[in-house]
Parts: structure tokens; C-alpha cells; sequence
């Protein structure tokens, strides 16, 4: 899995959750899909689209599965994989991924809209992206892709606030200091723009044995609005350095790959805080590494499943390089223009430090004899995070001392019609997570979100297929309080052409979805969205 | 063959370094910035030109290099805020020197505090009235000459605890770990900060009011307490503002800002929209018409009371006793406070004379008292009045370098 956002969702969850499940991670969703498989971890997109649906990525997944009710594991599809490279994200699993060479365009337009509390948040993402596969022959392998997403983000930062500071208690990113105390609720934004590069290669070097490697990068400058004298934007830069090796060995007819893979992230966070009067910088260098290892077993007849694991962890420390004029604001020496009243230090503002461990699995089974696919997917996460302020300068964070640990299943069937005339699928999606504060700040948060999703394709023609779904959404954001559960409605169609001639494909989903809370509930939560994915593929 | 303990051993350690795999900095890299505050040694009065002038440290709230550049870089203390609440936390620059006087006896400690405050707040729970006196259609409204006595109604006047002064407090303990006794020292931007000697040459009539006035004439006062550790006691004395402008049962107020019939100025020159100087204040009656403040505003052409007009809750005087030890004066310019402090290193009694001996006073029991070499700790509290937010510091070790 490519994309972990530091927040709470296990990333390899991120790999099968739709948007529908999302929307139902009104909290914290993450989605990393077998199509981005290559792309680049964000930092800061990971933090304004926390608590929202809105995926952090170009084209996250399979538009097709969209458009059938969400539905992730119960019907199969190229763009939903279980092998090493779509699952695991290993670069050695790139070679044996597909059979042939494909270069496809993912456009994606998000928006998201909820209001609890009469605390309204939206996030709207605007993504485009290019990649492409090759495979030549049966010896190496290579792909590229680029991405590109544009975000216009805000969100409410009362904390501590009647929803639990849903949208800002997991905001990891720096903060402008404050001279005032912040008394009132504040709404405050970010346009966010973000392009992703990265490049795999992947080659056998041995009977069986397959090495590959991965280089990514991506930057990330944020354009923040909050109406304070203090201004602060954010920028990032992440590159990520990842080796890979897939083997097979000589059992089980050699239907099963062991493969493993470890990754260094150069990722640093700054905060620039400028105007004619003052000249910060807050610079975080957070590196990472990553690990995980992977069984996969591909029956080609009936059974393919394959076992996760895998850690991440990073410490860090934010150094802030501060330089004042007298006539600023926050110097507390005299506004007179002189040197000596120059308030210009530098010291050590935060650390900080992610544990991040997971095991998941998932397997898909075809029924011998029978036109039925059962689909499964099981994960288990834990995670520590922390942001721990030096406690005798301004800080220039919201402080983070909280674990989280929880599961996440999806199952379901799939039947398809007679005479390829299409699929009919329906599945369960349950995600929860226990949250707990060591700040003590906000209270112990139980959050378990589920769906129901119905979806089907039928082919008007075989060339042409017709795609809808259903889901029903069911949020409850924090199981231990009174407030029942939200409860809603997503619609999903699309539609599919292939050209067999020059084996063009294009698919297109569409989505709305809604929920809303009981009428006596004092949050009054609504929240809706729109979310539309169109997937151009040609391969070669 | 490795035995199974050792495959064991291997395992665990394995497990273990997995779980804490990182390669990124888990200490701070960069020194904290100087919070500890030292006083260094300076003279009461030193020689400032070429022409061997000599001056004083003066305690005016004119902050000048020539007074405080002895004492290096100035410590640099974060004021967070108290009570929960998020965000209000700013920096508090801290200078701090100890003297000694021409004979090299150690004389006095002084303190110069800076912090930002976009603005200030000069004035603490004004008493407000709703009369109005003249319509604006020139009718007289109020006419106390037919025995109308609306201007001294209570029901007229009200107080405003919404508006706020400024305000710092400062604990000085009597050891390095905060040990008691301790020292409690108040300011506020009306209560205390007005209370400066008036000039005796200006106002000849000014008798006890310009005590002080040749040793550091804009310096005012600041309230005093002493904490033995069950609780903050006033020291001795009267403090500055210890005259309530009006009765415990109303907020009509009692006073108003005047002369002496042989001044020209009102107030000893004091500023009208914050201070009534006592010594020189006039009852209220149901014909004072005129509000003292529109009398000393020359732009303002309605001289009488309107709806919002507002007096000082507080008569100003000079401190007497104990209460007049620590000589402060703060000054707001462009956004940030600059606040003197001094007192006597020792703070003691008056000189007495008993049966025509002169007998020296000893130290005040009422005041912790320092000295160089001396390990103490501070305390800063910082109330703004805008936001109302108190800030707080931590305990700041203090040392008077010898």
C-alpha cells in the first residue's frame, strides 16, 4: 500500500475502502487502491482531508467498482488486485502485476460537505494524473506515473467542541502561534496543490526470485486562509526510496510468492510564516521507514488471497528559525526601529513520532462450477502517534499523544449473469477504531462506521456496460455516546466502452451520497457529497 | 547450530527493533532560548557623556538603551495562557539589573518587563450613567435648580466590569524553588500606574502629593503583598487606589476630577479620562452638570453629562508606608508595554528618632529582602485587558550575579 495518511486508518484499508465505505469514515478514511500503487505518501492533503471521504490521490481505485455501490472485494476487478504490487505495494511485484503494457488516465472531481454542531466542513479535490506500464517481455518491467490534485479544504478548529473536534483533533500539521487565546469557533481553509511523480522498475534476476525498486516524489504548498495577523502556509517535500523482492518458491505448484520490500522517506514539513514585518520558518524533518512482507496465493482456477504485513515508523523534530522586526506584532521588544530590538532565535519547537503496525488479508474465491465470487477482507492496525511541544516556547502545533487501534472488514458475493451478460454483487463494509488520548483533551473515542452495498453491471451491449448501485450508510462516530448512529444513502452509476480494436477502455462512475443524523440528536450532523471518476486505459 | 535461546533471543530482538525502527531526531537539537533570569551588578548612578555627566536609572516607563544595555540579552519567558484555554500565549522579554550607590552599598534591584499587547487598556470598571443633561435639540433635560436630581440617581449609573485594565503581577519568592515568604507586587495601567508624584515647582499647592518627586518623578507605584505562605497580605500603608469612587450601594460616583483654586490644571495634571486625583477632587452634586472629561476635551463642544459618559471607579493618592516600596511606570508604545520596576534591595523602615538619637530602620517584616549573590524565583502574571486572558509563567529562577 502506497498512501498511508497519518491518521487513523489502516493504510490497508485505504486499499479497499471506496468512497462510499469513506463516507462512511466521516473520521478518518484512507483509500489506497491497486491504481495507485507507485504514488507517493501526502503529508499535507493527508491532514486537511482527515475526517472527510475526499481521497488524497488522482483516481484512487476502480471507477467501476464506484459505480457498482461501492463495492471493493466481492467482484473481481483489474483495477481492485490482490497481488504484491496492487496489494502490497512492493515495486518486485510490478513484473507479474498484468500481462501487458497499459498507459491510463484517471480524472476524479470529490466534494464533500458535512455540518455537525452547526460546524460546517467541506473539502473539494480536483485530480488528474497519467501512468504508465510496460512490460516487454517476461524478464523486467517499468512503469512512471505523474499526479496532480488540486484541494480547497476548511474545517472548524474549536477544541475542545461537542463533536470531539472531529475535523481538527487529528490536524498534524503546523499551526500559526496566537497571541490571543482563541475563545470562538473559527473557520479557517487551504487551497492545497500537489504534484506526484514516481517510477518502479522491477526485473527476475534469478529463476523465480524478482527484484524491484521504486523512487517517488511529491511536494506539497498549501495556500491557508485564518483570519489571524499571523500567516502561515505549509509546504512539504517527500521522497520516498523503496526496494523490493518477490520469490516463488517451488511449492504448491509455484501458485504462492513470499515478497518483501523496506522503504526510506525524505519527508520534511515547513511552515513559512512571512510578511514585510517577519521572515519564520518552521522546518520539520520527519524521516521515515517502512517495511512489510506478503504471502500471496493465486489458484488460476478458482482461489486467490493474499497475507499483509507491515510497520512504518518516523521521529522528528520541528526547528523553528524565527526573525522579528521590532514593529512586529508578536516581538516583545520595543517597536522602535533598531537592531538591538531585532527578535531573531532559533530553537527546537516540537518532536514527534509515528508506530504504525498492520496485518491485513483478503481473498477472493470463484466458486468451482458456479457463476459466484466470494470476496473477504480483514485488517487489524494499531498505531501510536505523537506531537510533543517544547513547552517553553509559543507552540506552533496542536499537541498529539493518542493511539489508535482497530479492524476493518468487508465480505460479500458476486454472481455473474448468463452469457457474460454482466454481475450482480452485494457486500458488507465495517470499519472501527478506538481512539484514546494520552492529552486528555478530548474523551476515548469507539468509532464504527458500516455499509451496505448492492451494486451490478449488465452490458447493453458487449462493448457497452451500464453500472448502478446502492449503499446504505450507516456513521457512528463515537459508539460510547448517547447520540444514535447517522444514517444515509449513497447512489452510484456509470458506464463503461471498451475498444477492442485499439483495446481503448474508459470507464465513468458518479456518486451522490447523503446522510443525516435522528431528529433528536442535539449534533444535527448532515453531510452529502459528490464524487465523479472518469478512468481512460489503453494497452498495448 | 544456534540453540533455540538464541533463535529466541534473535526473534525478540528482532520484534523489538521493528517496533522502533526510525531514523529521526528524538532530542531536541537546538538550545532552549534563555528563560533563567540574571541580574547583573550596575550603579545607581552612572556617567552617561563625555562631559561626565552623571544620571540616575531613572523608573519613568521610557525605555533607553543607556539605562539597560548593562544587562546583556534579555531573557525571553513564554506567558501561556491559564485556565485551559487555547492559544493567548506570547513572549515575555525580562532585563534585570542590582545596584549599588556612590558609597558601593548595594542599593536597589530593577526589572524591565516587555511584551506585546495590540493595545491598551487604560481603564478598570468605569462608573457609566444614562443621564443626559442638554437634548441634543438644546433642551435642558436635567435642571437641578428645580430640584431635579437625576444626575446622582442611582438608577442612572451603573458599572462596567466588561472594561478592564491591563495588569501584571509579579512573585518574588524567597528561594530558588519558590519557597515562602514571597513578595507579591501589583500593577495596573489605572489603579496603580498614575500613582507618580506630581511636580512641586508646577503645582505649589501640592503638599504631600509631590513626595518622591526628586528621585524618580515619573515613577509611580505599584501594590504590595506579602505571602508567608497562607495567603497574600497587604503590606503596611495605603495603596494607590484604595479609594472607592462610589458607595457600597450604588455606583453614583462620589468624586469628581477638579483643582485647587490656585492651579490652572486640572487633576495635577493627570490624565482625566483614567484618574481622579483625590487630593484635589470635588464632591458630586445634583448640579455638576458638566462631565470633567468632555471639560478637558477641547474637540468635544457637549461639556455636560450623556448617555455613556463614564467616571473612574477609583481615586488615586499617593502610597504611603510599605505600600510605596516598589516604584514602577509602564509605558505602551507601538503595540508593547515596557514596564520599570525598582525597589530597595533591602526594603526598610523609616528613620525614627528616639529620645533625640537618631535610630536607623531596619528591614520591613513585611517584604522579603534580597541579596546579591542571592538565589530567588519569579513569577509573572499577565492580564490583558482586551481579552481578559491571564497569562502565566512559569517559575523563573532568578540570580543576582555579584
Amino acid at each position: 500500500m502506497t498512501t498511508p495518511r497519518i491518521v487513523s486508518i489502516p493504510e490497508y484499508a485505504m486499499s479497499s475502502l471506496t468512497r462510499s465505505a469513506r463516507t462512511l469514515l466521516v473520521a478518518s478514511a484512507i483509500l489506497v487502491l491497486p491504481a495507485t500503487a507507485g504514488m507517493v505518501q501526502a503529508q499535507v492533503l493527508d491532514a486537511w482531508l482527515n475526517g472527510t471521504p475526499v481521497e488524497p490521490f488522482t483516481g484512487n481505485g476502480s471507477a467501476r467498482l464506484k459505480a457498482m455501490g461501492g463495492i471493493e472485494v466481492a467482484i473481481p476487478d483489474d483495477q481492485s488486485r490482490l497481488d504484491p504490487y496492487g496489494y502490497s505495494n512492493n515495486p518486485a511485484g510490478l513484473r507479474e502485476s498484468r500481462d501487458s503494457s497499459y498507459v491510463e488516465v484517471p480524472i476524479t472531481y470529490q466534494g464533500h460537505d458535512a455540518t455537525d454542531y452547526n460546524f460546517a466542513n467541506s473539502a473539494i479535490l480536483h485530480g488528474a494524473g497519467v501512468r504508465g506500464e510496460f512490460r516487454p517481455g517476461g524478464k523486467w518491467a517499468m512503469a512512471a506515473s505523474f499526479d496532480y490534485a488540486n484541494v480547497d479544504a476548511s474545517r472548524h478548529d474549536q477544541m475542545p467542541s461537542p463533536d470531539d473536534a472531529r475535523f481538527i483533533r487529528d490536524f498534524d500539521l503546523p499551526v500559526a502561534p496566537e497571541l490571543s487565546p482563541v475563545t470562538t469557533d473559527r473557520t479557517f481553509g487551504a487551497g492545497i496543490q500537489s504534484p506526484t511523480i514516481s517510477a518502479i522498475y522491477a526485473r527476475e534476476f534469478l529463476e523465480g526470485l524478482t527484484l524491484g525498486a521504486r523512487i517517488g516524489y511529491r511536494t506539497e504548498s498549501e495556500n491557508r486562509r485564518l483570519l489571524i495577523p499571523y500567516d502561515l502556509n505549509v509546504t512539504s517535500e517527500r521522497t520516498e526510496i523503496q526496494g523490493g523482492a518477490m520469490y516463488r518458491p517451488h511449492v504448491l505448484n509455484s501458485e504462492m510468492t513470499l515478497s518483501g520490500w523496506g522503504q526510506y522517506a525524505k519527508a520534511n514539513v515547513t511552515g513559512v510564516g512571512e510578511s514585510p514585518l517577519n521572515e519564520d520558518e518552521f522546518d520539520w524533518d520527519r524521516p521515515e521507514v517502512a517495511y512489510g512482507a506478503a504471502i500471496h496465493y493465486k489458484n488460476m482456477s478458482w482461489l486467490e488471497g493474499i497475507v499483509d504485513g507491515r510497520h512504518r515508523s518516523f521521529d522528528g523534530e520541528e526547528v523553528a528559525r524565527i526573525n522579528w522586526a521590532p514593529q512586529f506584532f508578536m516581538n516583545p521588544l520595543p517597536g522602535v526601529a533598531d537592531p538591538d530590538n531585532v527578535f531573531k532565535k532559533h530553537w527546537s519547537a516540537f518532536l514527534s513520532g509515528l508506530r504504525h503496525n498492520e496485518v491485513s488479508t483478503r481473498w477472493l474465491v470463484g466458486l468451482p462450477g458456479r457463476p459466484v465470487h466470494l470476496g473477504v477482507r480483514w485488517a487489524y492496525y494499531r498505531q501510536f502517534e505523537w506531537i510533543r511541544a517544547n513547552e517553553v516556547v509559543i507552540p506552533t502545533v496542536n499537541e498529539l499523544d493518542v493511539k489508535r487501534e482497530g479492524y476493518n472488514f468487508a465480505g460479500g458475493l458476486s454472481v455473474d449473469l448468463p452469457n457474460k451478460q454482466g454481475v450482480l454483487g452485494a457486500e458488507m463494509q465495517l470499519a472501527r477504531e478506538f481512539r484514546q488520548d494520552f492529552t486528555y483533551q478530548i474523551p476515548d473515542i469507539d468509532r464504527m462506521n458500516s455499509t451496505f452495498n448492492i451494486g451490478g453491471e449488465y452490458r447493453l451491449k458487449p462493448a457497452l456496460p451500464l453500472r448502478a448501485g446502492v449503499q446504505l450508510i450507516r456513521l457512528d462516530p463515537n459508539r460510547t455516546d448517547a447520540s444514535a448512529p447517522v444514517k444515509g444513502t449513497a447512489l452510484t452509476l456509470g458506464l463503461g466502452y471498451f475498444w477492442n480494436a485499439l483495446q481503448w477502455r474508459i470507464d465513468a462512475s458518479y456518486q451522490h451520497y447523503h446522510y443525516n443524523s435522528a431528529p433528536d440528536d442535539p449534533a444535527d450532523e448532515i453531510g452529502f457529497g459528490d464524487q465523479g471518476y472518469l478512468f481512460i486505459q489503453r494497452a498495448f | 547450530m544456534p540453540s533455540g535461546k538464541m533463535l529466541r533471543t534473535g526473534i525478540l530482538c528482532a520484534v523489538l527493533a521493528a517496533t522502533s525502527l526510525s531514523c529521526g531526531e528524538t532530542q531536541p537539537t537546538e538550545p532552549n532560548p534563555v528563560s533563567d533570569i540574571t541580574a547583573v551588578r550596575g550603579n545607581e548612578q552612572f556617567l552617561n557623556s563625555p562631559q561626565q555627566e552623571t544620571r540616575e536609572l531613572l523608573i519613568d516607563g521610557r525605555v533607553t538603551d543607556i539605562e539597560w544595555a548593562i544587562t546583556g540579552d534579555a531573557s525571553v519567558i513564554r506567558m501561556h495562557n491559564e485556565g485551559g484555554e487555547r492559544g493567548g500565549t506570547y513572549y515575555l522579554s525580562v532585563r534585570s539589573l542590582w545596584t549599588v550607590d556612590r558609597f558601593n552599598a548595594p542599593d536597589g534591584i530593577l526589572f524591565l518587563l516587555q511584551w506585546p499587547d495590540p493595545t491598551q487598556n487604560l481603564l478598570h470598571m468605569p462608573l457609566v450613567t444614562s443621564a443626559d443633561v442638554v437634548a441634543d435639540n438644546g433642551d435642558t433635560l436635567i435642571d437641578c435648580t428645580t430640584g431635579n436630581t437625576d444626575l446622582v440617581n442611582p438608577a442612572k449609573w451603573t458599572i462596567n466590569r466588561n472594561i478592564q485594565e491591563d495588569e501584571v503581577l509579579i512573585e518574588l519568592y524567597s528561594t530558588q524553588s519558590g519557597g515562602y515568604p514571597k513578595d507579591l507586587w501589583r500593577w495596573g495601567a489605572e489603579t496603580t500606574d498614575p500613582a507618580n508624584p506630581v511636580n512641586g515647582t508646577e503645582f505649589g499647592a501640592a503638599a504631600g502629593d509631590s513626595s518622591g518627586s526628586l528621585e524618580h518623578p515619573g515613577g509611580a507605584f505599584m501594590e504590595d503583598f506579602f505571602d508567608n505562605g497562607s495567603g497574600p497580605v497587604r503590606d503596611s500603608g495605603s495603596w494607590a487606589y484604595m479609594l472607592a469612587n462610589h458607595d457600597s450601594t450604588n455606583y453614583v460616583p462620589l468624586k469628581l476630577a477638579s483643582k485647587n483654586p490656585r492651579e490652572v490644571r486640572f487633576n495635577r495634571g493627570k490624565p482625566i479620562p483614567f484618574v481622579i486625583w483625590n487630593s484635589v477632587s470635588k464632591d458630586f452634586g445634583p448640579c455638576e452638570i458638566f462631565n470633567p472629561i468632555r471639560v478637558d476635551n477641547p474637540t468635544e463642544p457637549d461639556k455636560t453629562w450623556n448617555p455613556g459618559d463614564y467616571q473612574p471607579s477609583f481615586r488615586t493618592i499617593l502610597p504611603t508606608g510599605s505600600q510605596a516600596d516598589v516604584v514602577a511606570k509602564g509605558g505602551w508604545n507601538m503595540g508593547k508595554w515596557g514596564l520599570e520596576i525598582r525597589r530597595n534591595l533591602i526594603a526598610t523602615l523609616p528613620d525614627t528618632t528616639i529620645n533625640g538619637v537618631e535610630v536607623h530602620g531596619g528591614p520591613r517584616p513585611d517584604d522579603v529582602q534580597l541579596v546579591p549573590g542571592g538565589h530567588y524565583a519569579v513569577r509573572f502574571t499577565i492580564v490583558d485587558g482586551t481579552t481578559k486572558a491571564r497569562s502565566v509563567s512559569d517559575l523563573i529562577p532568578i540570580y543576582l550575579r555579584p
